[in-house]
């Protein structure tokens, strides 16, 4: 069975990248969502596998729309894996705080995102 | 949360296939950098004239934050160290001194260079 993310990201080339990557090396299906409310629309009509996240976002950031996908029933048993340029470890403790199932750093490889995303997962088989 | 195992390599076939559309897509990508690249040199012109503006100096964090986490994922990790440098130097709460100012034009002509080399590795890529 062919696995579908959806990636929420306000940047086009991030989600660009991305999307291509997990296509193309790992054959999922890609939805993308360019901002959190988008995303969380996204998440109840498509019921994606997992979620990439992007944290820094204008009007609605990754942190929020997690937490608004965790009280939506439709939404809350999806994982989601947070995106982030931060490298700060005071960030990093937050970000996991709150219950995702990863974080995954920006600037990623293309090449191996969709085995960094399998392993986060605890996912055995990529495809 | 974090997985020790190296993320495995993608084969030969798919890592070319994967090459040729990132060139495609950096050709895209590049005007969105480029804009990036102006609002740090922006951002350079109006602290130099004003050490004090902290609207410049937000602006240009945040182009510097999305270089960062771009450059790398297109092949160019110096140009994410660099342009995470020059995140961290504008975020902080230190005033901008002459040294700063020296070491950002520094950063903005280096970046140039390397998003200028890119551009001709992805256009003979492409060709």
């Amino acid at each position: 069975m062919t696995r579908r993310i959806l990636i929420i990201d306000d940047e086009e080339d991030i989600r660009q990248v991305a999307g291509l990557s997990l296509e193309t090396v790992a054959g999922w299906e890609v939805v993308l969502a360019n901002s959190g409310k988008q995303g969380m629309e996204r998440a109840e009509q498509e019921h994606p596998d997992a979620i990439l996240l992007d944290v820094m976002m204008p009007a609605m950031d990754g942190p929020t729309t997690f937490l608004q996908l965790q009280k939506n029933p439709k939404t809350a048993k999806i994982p989601v894996i947070l995106l982030t340029a931060k490298v700060q470890g005071s960030d990093q403790r937050r970000f996991a705080e709150l219950g995702v199932a990863g974080i995954l750093f920006k600037p990623f490889d293309p090449l191996t995102l969709s085995t960094q995303v399998s392993q986060t997962l605890g996912w055995t088989q990529i495809h | 949360m974090a997985d020790p195992r190296p993320p495995q390599a993608a084969p030969e076939e798919i890592t070319g296939k994967l090459h040729d559309l990132l060139a495609t897509l950096w050709s895209r990508s590049r005007v969105t950098i480029g804009e990036r690249l102006d609002i740090l040199r922006t951002t350079h012109r109006v602290l130099r004239a004003n050490p004090g503006d902290k609207n410049a100096r937000r602006a240009g964090a945040d182009a510097a934050h999305k270089l960062a986490g771009i450059l790398g994922t297109f092949g160019l990790p110096d140009g994410t160290n660099l342009a995470r440098q020059v995140e961290v130097m504008l975020e902080s709460a230190a005033p901008i001194s002459p040294f700063d100012l020296e070491a950002l034009q520094r950063a903005i002509d280096q970046l140039h260079l390397m998003i200028e080399a890119k551009s001709k590795d992805a256009g003979k890529r492409r060709a």
